[in-house]
């Protein structure tokens, strides 16, 4: 079984996060730079791996991931909290960046700089990937146990009475605590 | 299975496909007449499928580049060039922002290293002296010349271009173009003496990409490259 760590870190209860991504938006929005140290933090990862998901060249998708952050703190003041949550938001961006990526055309005259035009990715394959990396960002907002409980469940793969085994938790804790990870994760998708 | 079939504990079990067939048949008969058991069952199967489908990496997302986060410190900037708003979302960050808010807000995205191109002064400029700087030569025969300077501080640079057929209607756009792709660097305009210096902000490493280009580009709200490129100049010479 592999390492647990990394989607574990965050433990806010829905309404704790509501408040603090409410906050986290404010500052962004007023230029606060640490704000946007703490969104590439939060969400960063994710974005990034929708990226690298996306265009298949992990440079290409350094480059627009910086393009990503710098418009979203360009854009922050016009940021709308009530239209889309934060994430949701970045998502978008990334997804118009990554897609415009893929659409340029080398100019003509520049034909000795070897570019090529590729075809923009289908869009529903792309809002499909932008879905996927955002519910891989609110894994991060799950309590550790539970985030730990899908992970076996959906990435080793192992039933829940192995789960048991491992864990050391009764079966029926960790089907109760199963259930009421998807229960908050479900949450977090429909209001986040 | 020692819940009961309808326990919440068995709502799990049935959406990860962990119930035996009899178990099975029995949570589905309690689904038929339970409405909350079915919404909730129903509320849930797309996230469970969606998650049996996430791909290997969204549990171990790849470490994402360091941010350029931006500094702190106050810069000097005029605003960007009034005229060359208009188009569409990649441009949103040119338009003029409220007086009020102006130069604070110059100052910030520069510190931040958006890609704005300023128009500046010779004062400016000087700090660009020692530097090497890249010729940007006319393509196909056309008019114009260019010099490109990347600032001993990294990650901005001065261009000075002279002999460029004045602006009316559209505008000049710098771009990082390569193998990888292109990045849009700048925008300006250009007047009737056919000259223009502008500094703009770096925010990827030049060194990845082959050549500086400067484009003509028509003010009609298409982000991408118009292929109408009037200057050009490699990068290896940085």
């Amino acid at each position: 079984m592999r390492d647990h760590g990394p989607l574990v870190r965050r433990a806010d209860t829905s309404e704790a996060a509501r408040r603090k991504e409410e906050r986290l938006g404010l500052a962004l929005a007023n230029r606060d730079p640490r704000a946007l140290e703490e969104v590439y933090e939060r969400y960063g990862r994710a974005c990034f791996g929708f990226l690298v998901n996306l265009l298949r060249d992990r440079e290409a998708a350094e480059d627009v991931q910086q393009q990503v952050f710098l418009e979203v703190w360009q854009r922050a003041p016009t940021y709308e909290r009530e239209r889309a949550s934060l994430l949701t938001w970045i998502m978008t961006i990334a997804r118009s960046r990554g897609i415009d990526h893929l659409r340029r055309r080398v100019p003509e005259p520049a034909g000795t700089l070897a570019g090529d035009e590729r075809l923009p990715a289908a869009d529903d394959t792309t809002d499909e990937l932008v879905e996927r990396w955002r519910v891989t960002a609110l894994l991060e907002g799950l309590q550790p146990e539970e985030a730990m409980l899908l992970r076996m469940r959906f990435y080793d793969d192992l039933p829940q009475t192995e789960i048991a085994e491992r864990t050391g938790i009764p079966l029926g804790t960790v089907k109760m605590r199963m259930v009421r990870a998807l229960r908050r994760l479900r949450k977090l998708v429909d209001e986040t | 299975m020692t819940e009961p079939i309808h326990s919440e504990a068995a709502i799990a079990s049935y959406l990860l496909g962990e119930l035996d067939e009899a178990e099975r048949a029995e949570f589905e008969a309690g689904l038929a007449v339970d409405h909350a058991l079915r919404e909730e069952v129903e509320a849930l199967r797309p996230l469970v499928a969606r998650l049996q489908t996430l791909p290997p990496e969204a549990w171990d997302p790849p470490e994402p580049p360091p941010l350029r986060a931006p500094a702190t410190e106050a810069a000097t900037a005029t605003a960007p060039p009034a005229a060359v708003g208009g188009r569409t979302e990649r441009r949103g960050w040119l338009e003029p922002a409220p007086l009020a808010l102006a130069g604070g807000l110059a100052a910030l995205l520069l510190a931040a290293g958006v890609w704005i191109g300023t128009l500046i002064d010779d004062e400016a400029r000087d700090g660009a002296a020692g530097a090497p700087a890249i010729t940007l030569s006319p393509i196909d025969g056309g008019d114009g010349h260019g010099e490109l300077t990347i600032l001993e501080e990294g990650g901005r640079a001065t261009l000075a271009v002279s002999g460029l057929p004045a602006s009316r209607g559209d505008f000049y756009e710098v771009w990082l173009l390569g193998e990888r792709g292109m990045v849009s660097l700048a925008s300006f305009r250009v007047g009737a003496e056919g000259r223009a210096t502008i500094e703009l902000n770096l925010p990827v490493d030049p060194s990845r990409y082959g050549s500086f280009d400067v484009s003509r580009e028509p003010d009609d709200g298409d982000p991408a490259h118009s292929s109408d490129s009037v200057l050009q100049g490699p990068v290896a010479a940085t």
